[in-house]
């Protein structure tokens, strides 16, 4: 059975250093995988120890042995029928996840969750961009471009009025003459009590328009346009100071973006809605392929095992 | 003990002779073309050719997976596990040999058997004691030489099957399958040196095991 084996070794003697000896240099000689620089440490071992060249000898003998090993019939045939091929294909749901469990697959995980995260952080982009555009209500009036708003009240020139300003308010008569803006019943005086950060429909509540109505008694200035408080609206003897805090109310209500009250969006606008609305969609898009991944991974992870190599799945 | 009727794996009839190195490069690559035509075909929904490579590698691998777990129906199950699993995945496969990467494959699902066996411990080796599943031998081999030939591999069989399971796969794989050191190190994951030690540590270990048996091997 055996080819290159001489046969048994005879023993003549007993080397006593035999155990000192290094097995695996002589198992690497006796494969000829032994190294350049062991190669004569190898030979020297095998031709003088008999026990060395016995063992060369005994696993030359036990490799060519296995390579004569009988082949095993196998009990069955282990053709596919088209049922079980059917089965194992699966649908394409099942093909899908099966792909998404795949290891080459695997850095889709971390870009589904860079994906989830960009998206996030455009859609609060957006938001804090809406927040402090022109025009809202996270901006102050001097910064707005509007301080010409003081010098009006000075001059007595009418307030130039914002473009779709003037649909906020829809007019209503008033007691006292004048007419207020919608929802003008009530509220505190501007001039008294500036709130920190007035809103579009708080300063309308808050104001009212003395230009439409019919001059009260004793008015101030006599016929000068603007806009009052509701409960300043009725006195006649309004202060230049106080008028001037009107004019910039007023207008700090007419900045009110033409998108908020109905106009054609801005630019500006339409760019802030779509990093909104493009990050949140991003960022669901992300976080359901990060949970189709998730489950198809504990799904098919049996599965994509199976083709990794051995070590890889002892090192799991 | 004569040659015996083990068959070569398709395309690796000429495993480790390095007399004819350019007829096995070429039959390699013969196989390969083949294989990739026939997964190929597969892919495109025909069932015929998947069965097609199911047909050329049955008896390789199951003789493979035999050595692995010793038990006749557990390599079956192993194996037509592993066939399910190749079809299920065949489109992962973009490697360069397909019975490279069959064997990894069915290397992976012995290794599942013999963890299941190892929780649920029966009785070890049943099939050495079975003389049915051996081949019949060749019409020229006389009773005696039968019977040698058969106690010759289950001595074999079972100083093998208790050696470490990876040194158990490294030999099996180069001197049972004829792999070379190389392709065993990409099928197993472990470096070229790590795949020599072990098939010489588990060498020395066979030849402890087959000290008493070794004149039975020289017949």
């Amino acid at each position: 059975m055996s080819d290159n084996v001489t046969g048994p070794v005879p023993q003549t003697s007993i080397n006593p250093e035999h155990g000192h000896h290094d097995a695996l240099l002589v198992a690497r000689f006796a494969a000829g995988d032994a190294g350049s620089d062991e190669l004569s440490a190898a030979q020297a071992l095998v031709e003088h120890c008999s026990q060395c060249a016995a063992l060369a000898d005994d696993l030359r003998l036990v490799a060519s042995s296995m390579r004569r090993l009988p082949q095993v019939a196998r009990p069955r045939d282990f053709h596919l029928t088209p049922a079980q091929a059917d089965r194992l294909r699966g649908g394409f749901v099942r093909r899908l996840l099966r792909a998404l469990a795949a290891p080459r697959w695997t850095v889709a995980r971390p870009l589904a969750g860079a994906a989830m995260a960009l998206g996030i952080v455009l859609a609060v982009f957006g938001t804090t961009l809406s927040a402090y555009a022109p025009g809202s209500a996270g901006v102050p009036a001097f910064d707005q471009g509007i301080p010409e708003a003081g010098a009006i009240s000075q001059e007595g020139t009418p307030v130039p009025v914002a473009p779709g300003a003037s649909a906020v308010a829809a007019p209503t008569a008033a007691p006292g003459g004048t007419q207020t803006l919608s929802g003008a019943t009530s509220g505190p005086a501007v001039a008294s009590s500036v709130p920190p950060l007035p809103s579009p429909a708080n300063q309308a509540e808050n104001y009212t328009d003395v230009d439409s109505g019919p001059p009260s008694a004793g008015g101030s200035s006599g016929g000068e346009s603007g806009f009052v408080p509701a409960s300043q609206a009725p006195e006649p003897a309004a202060s230049a100071a106080e008028h001037t805090a009107v004019g910039t109310r007023a207008a700090q209500m007419n900045a009110v973006p033409p998108a908020e009250v109905g106009g054609p969006p801005s630019p500006s606008t339409l760019v802030r809605q779509a990093l909104i609305i493009g990050g949140l969609a991003v960022a669901a898009l992300g976080l359901a392929l990060l949970l189709l991944i998730s489950y198809a991974r504990r799904k098919f992870r049996v599965g994509a095992a199976i083709l990794s190599s051995p070590a890889d799945r002892h090192s799991r | 003990m004569e040659e015996t009727s083990r068959t070569p794996p398709p395309g690796d009839s000429v495993a480790h002779d390095s007399a004819q190195p350019d007829a096995r490069q070429l039959a390699l690559q013969r196989q390969r073309v083949r294989d990739r035509a026939l997964v190929e075909q597969a892919l495109a929904g025909q069932l015929e050719a998947f069965n097609e490579l199911v047909r050329l590698y049955q008896d390789y691998l199951f003789a493979l997976v035999v050595r692995m777990v010793s038990d006749r129906e557990a390599a079956a199950d192993a194996v037509q596990e592993a066939f399910f699993n190749c079809y299920r995945h065949l489109d992962s496969f973009h490697g360069d040999s397909f019975r490279s990467w069959l064997t990894r494959i069915a290397l992976n699902t012995a290794t599942d058997v013999l963890r299941y066996r190892k929780r649920r411990p029966a009785d070890p080796f049943p099939e050495w004691e079975d003389d049915s599943w051996q081949p019949p031998a060749g019409e020229d081999a006389s009773p005696e030489r039968q019977a040698l030939r058969r106690n010759a591999g289950r001595v074999l069989h079972a100083a093998l099957a208790q050696i470490n399971s990876d040194q158990r796969t490294a030999i099996v794989l180069y001197d049972v399958e004829g792999f070379d050191y190389q392709e065993i190190a990409d099928m197993t994951g472990v470096s070229l040196g790590t795949v020599k030690s072990r098939i010489h540590r588990g060498r020395l270990a066979l030849r402890e095991l087959l000290a008493d048996d070794l004149e039975l091997l020289r017949e």
